[in-house]
């Protein structure tokens, strides 16, 4: 049987982030269909061997006349956008039911987001965020710069509080040209200061993809000893049976996580709630999507 | 209601109760924690569920609590003592056990007798009590309290207004709780008299408990009601006819009942008898009756002690009837004719000596010896019982002074006037000489168109035969003449009959320990024709019975168990001693008191039936104590009746006839395990359903 590598839990395998990346998107680039962008550039990179289903028209006939055999002609394919990639490193998406931890997710998505546009020839960005900006890997389009954003997801620990709003205003201000933004985090934090931050950022004319990343055990709180909760950020506690109160629980994060929808969907903002225990090709498809 | 516990060691159990709230506790402690990002939510949640839930959980722990609760409790046993109950739970009881120790309480159950039945109760009443309660027994023979162990059945009636009276009074003291217990038949009989007023001491907060022991289905019982006899005496040779009374207070007919006699200790007779079945019920109960009737011969003087037994049936205290038969020996009297007569008729003595010796036998109650003046003198006056002297005219001193002595030495003289008497003669030997006449005489008064007696107003002995009848027959008597007298200058002359025109016709005079009568006309029919009426007879022998003192009725006196014997005597005898023998054979003695106009004295402890023997100097009587005929009405008195009777005391009447119902007395302290196992199951049920819930 196959592995399926859009399984975080089998990419949890691999020891290479980079390579967790590529193994996603290539898997998932095989499966679909060439995009019509491809290939569109005028500088030219290198020859390869032709192999059937290539596109005749880049054939090279003086390659062949020369060596009596088919090659294509490849072109580094230009780009004109800017993909940033946010990514929330505070403490609270440190947390892990089982597998991976919230963080940990995000990181795979950010990088297989990041490879993903490289690949398009998009630029891509990193940028992550705590209670303030932490890293900001500026946009590029070579092959190359997925290491250094690798190097940063893989360096970075979630840790500290959030303070997204701040941070969106911020990238706003940044960021000078309209791009794509996607943002990777649980949004646990104030909603009207996010929406802000998102409103702004598309008022500058950014499409804006938001991945909420939430844990099992959040979407279901499936204890069923009396626990002590302790927030992960704040000093809160709540000693509670999660039996008794698991309902309204339920009711209660849905209504946050469908106030959050209903006002993107009113923002033109995309928001695709991930799961941490979900594949990652969900919210690369949707991705693909969003971006076709 | 108070309540208690059979088994209160598991009310230690109690304490388990406090586990649910200990493992809670502990629960709470043991809490897991947890670091959580979405904390927000969950304090929201919990904000919104807490109050809801906390109530679910503090009802669910309740209910765990509970269930402990009820499980110890329902092995605990409670028992509940309530309105039907005893009471004897909660504060320290003051508690009075009036114990009917009556005749009617010897009806022989099917088990037991009423008395061993109310025994158990009352013993089962004492066991239940607890170190702080205190009891009193008090029979209702109105002895007094006694211990239990001392109160035995009696033949007495039951009374019941004296031993509350004692009842309430032994509860004076202050407590807490009181309560009268009245372990009884319920007898009619007992109750018949009985009003709350008699009671004296009611208090109407003591609640009164009757435990009626027996059957209340009416059941045969027959009794001797009575014992009597159809002539005023029984005499030595004579017979005497006894008529013995035989009730039915049961329902149905009792045919061919045989009623036996025995006469000092030996079977004389029998005879058998159908007594129809009683009428009515209750107070207006009216028992059947028949007659059984005997002949019975003396040859003795004296007391008989007499005896009718019935057979066997469930209450035998009454089957037997005591009576006294007072056989007296004849009198011998010397009735002097004054007036001979020439012919058989004319004599003075015609209509007397046959008036006293009807059938002119030897052995006839009275015995006269008809004499003349000229034999007067040769006959000893001290083997006579009575003198007549009829028309008699003249009397020596010497004979007067003969008369006088015999006449204080006890004997009895009746004097009857005629054409012989000289009154002044008379009124110089016999009045002034011998001081025996009650009246001088004064001379022969005639009547022109006759008189007759006037109705006498004051009883006397003499008068006794015409109580019931033949009163008539006596004043319809004419008198043509008579000898008018003085009114009697001695207080202490009685006019026993006068005549119409207010002259004394006779007159009674007490001199030494014999008395004199002076009838102021003729024996026979020379001055009246009362010698042909019908009341002349029994007049006669009436005067003479008394002169004899030889009047003493055929049955001695009799006195139902528990009513005092009354001894009297003339006011002389007054310090004399009586010595009283009772059935047992114990002896007792009695000094006899001056009253009014006689000595007397009273004998109270008639508690067994029999005979008592009364033995006085010169004298012995015998009375008969029999059970009391109102004990035989054994049937139970209705509740209503009851309560309307004990009103406003709060009765409640607990049955009880034998060992099922001393369980039920038991159970007046009502187990209440069933419906706590009830209210267990629910408490159980309920927590299952809510623990469900919660944990979902």
């Amino acid at each position: 049987m196959a592995l399926n590598y859009f399984d975080p839990q089998i990419l949890a395998k691999l020891e290479s982030l980079e390579l967790r990346a590529r193994t996603v998107v290539e898997g998932l680039m095989a499966g679909i269909h060439r995009s019509r962008a491809k290939g569109f550039s005028s500088e030219f990179e290198q020859h390869r061997e032709y192999t059937p289903g290539d596109d005749l028209r880049h054939l090279d006939w003086k390659a062949y006349g020369k060596f009596d055999r088919y090659f294509i002609k490849e072109f580094q394919e230009e780009s004109n956008l800017k993909c940033y990639v946010l990514l929330d490193c505070s403490a609270s998406m440190g947390y892990r039911s089982d597998g991976l931890s919230k963080f940990e997710y995000g990181c795979y998505l950010a990088a297989c987001l990041s490879y993903l546009a490289l690949r398009q020839g998009d630029a891509a960005a990193l940028v992550t965020f705590g209670e303030g900006l932490k890293r900001f890997i500026p946009p590029r389009a070579k092959q190359g710069h997925l290491r250094e954003i690798c190097e940063e997801l893989e360096a970075r620990r979630a840790e500290g509080r959030t303070n997204l709003g701040r941070v969106l205003q911020e990238i706003a201000e940044a960021v000078r040209r309209r791009g794509m933004v996607v943002v990777i985090s649980d949004l646990l934090d104030d909603r009207a200061a996010v929406m802000q931050g998102l409103k702004l950022l598309r008022f500058k004319g950014n499409d804006l993809l938001v991945f909420p990343v939430l844990d099992r055990d959040e979407l279901e709180l499936p204890f069923k000893e009396l626990t002590l909760f302790r927030d992960l950020e704040q000093d809160v506690r709540v000693t509670a049976d999660p039996r008794v109160i698991r309902e309204e629980y339920l009711r209660a994060l849905q209504a946050f996580i469908d106030a959050y929808r209903e006002e993107c969907r009113a923002n033109q903002i995309d928001h695709v709630l991930l799961n941490s225990a979900t594949p990652l090709d969900k919210a690369l498809i949707q991705y693909l999507a969003w971006r076709a | 209601m108070p309540l208690s516990f059979l088994q209160p060691t598991f009310l230690y159990g109690l304490a388990a109760a406090s586990a649910p709230i200990i493992i809670h506790l502990i629960n709470r402690r043991r809490a897991v924690v947890r670091r959580f990002p979405t904390v927000e939510f969950l304090r929201l949640a919990e904000r919104r569920v807490a109050r809801r839930h906390r109530l679910k959980h503090w009802l669910l722990l309740l209910l765990r609590t509970a269930a402990i609760c009820l499980l110890a409790l329902i092995m605990a046993r409670p028992v509940l003592t309530g309105s039907g109950a005893l009471g004897i739970a909660g504060d320290p009881l003051s508690l009075a056990i009036v114990l009917d120790n009556s005749l009617s309480m010897g009806y022989q159950e099917a088990r037991a007798p009423r008395f061993a039945l109310a025994t158990e109760a009352a013993a089962r009443l004492l066991r239940m009590l607890r170190p702080d309660d205190r009891a009193v027994v008090i029979p209702t023979d109105g002895s007094g309290p006694k211990p239990l162990s001392a109160v035995t059945l009696t033949a007495g009636p039951a009374q019941y207004a004296r031993s509350l009276r004692q009842a309430f009074e032994a509860l004076e003291a202050p407590a807490p709780r009181k309560q009268i217990v009245l372990v009884t038949d319920l007898a009619w009989g007992g109750w018949r008299q009985f009003t709350l007023a008699q009671v004296e001491r009611v208090d109407p907060q003591v609640p009164v408990q009757l435990i009626a022991v027996g059957d209340p289905a009416l059941r045969a019982n027959l009794t001797a009601k009575a014992v009597a006899t159809r002539e005023g005496g029984a005499y030595k040779g004579v017979p005497a006819r006894l008529e013995v009374t035989v009730a039915n207070f049961g329902a149905a007919e009792a045919r061919d009942q045989l009623v036996q006699l025995y006469l000092d200790g030996r079977k004389a007779d029998q005879k058998a008898v159908t007594v129809p079945r009683a009428s009515g019920a209750g107070m207006s109960q009216v028992p059947g009756e028949a007659t059984a009737s005997f002949t019975v011969i003396s040859e003795q003087e004296g007391v008989l002690a007499g005896e009718v037994r019935l057979p066997p049936d469930p209450l035998a205290a009454d089957n037997t009837a005591y009576f006294a038969l007072q056989v007296q020996g004849t009198i011998r009297t010397l009735v002097v004719d004054g007036d001979p007569g020439l012919s058989l008729a004319s004599r003075e003595t015609f209509y007397l000596a046959p008036a006293l010796n009807p059938e002119r036998t030897d052995d006839a109650p009275i015995l006269p010896d008809v004499v003349s003046i000229a034999e007067l003198p040769a006959r000893n006056l001290a083997t006579y019982q009575a003198i007549i002297l009829a028309n008699v005219g003249e009397l020596g001193g010497e004979l007067a002074q003969r008369l006088r002595s015999s006449v204080q030495g006890g004997r009895g003289l009746i004097i009857f006037l005629g054409d012989k008497v000289n009154p002044e003669g008379y009124n110089q030997g016999l009045y002034a000489g011998a001081g025996l006449l009650p009246a001088r005489l004064r001379a022969i008064r005639r009547v022109a168109e006759t008189t007759g007696i006037e109705p006498p107003r004051a009883p006397h002995p003499v008068l006794r035969p015409f109580q019931a009848a033949g009163m008539e027959a006596l004043v319809s008597a004419r008198f043509a003449a008579y000898v008018a007298v003085e009114p009697p200058a001695d207080p202490q002359v009685r006019t026993v009959l006068a005549l119409r025109t207010g002259d004394p016709l006779l007159l009674e005079r007490r001199v030494g320990a014999g008395r004199v009568w002076l009838f102021t006309s003729t024996a026979d029919r020379d001055w009246n024709d009362l010698s042909i009426k019908t009341a002349y007879l029994p007049l006669m022998q009436a005067l003479v019975r008394e002169a004899a003192n030889r009047t003493l009725p055929a049955l001695g006196a009799t006195v139902e168990v528990g009513q005092p014997l009354i001894l009297r005597d003339a006011a002389t005898a007054a310090g004399q001693v009586a010595r009283i023998r009772t059935p047992s054979g114990a002896t007792t003695l009695l000094t006899l008191t001056r009253g009014t106009a006689e000595a007397a004295a009273a004998f109270t402890h008639t508690t067994t039936p029999g005979l008592y023997r009364v033995e006085l100097p010169g004298q012995s009587q015998a009375y008969a104590v029999n059970p009391p005929f109102e004990e035989s009405q054994v049937e139970r008195l209705p509740e209503q009746e009851l309560k309307r009777l004990l009103a406003p005391l709060p009765v409640t009447l607990i049955p009880y006839r034998g060992p099922e119902d001393l369980a039920r007395l038991q159970s007046t302290q009502r187990e209440l395990w069933k419906p706590l196992f009830l209210l267990l199951l629910l408490a159980l049920a309920a927590e299952l359903a809510f623990a469900q819930r919660l944990t979902k």
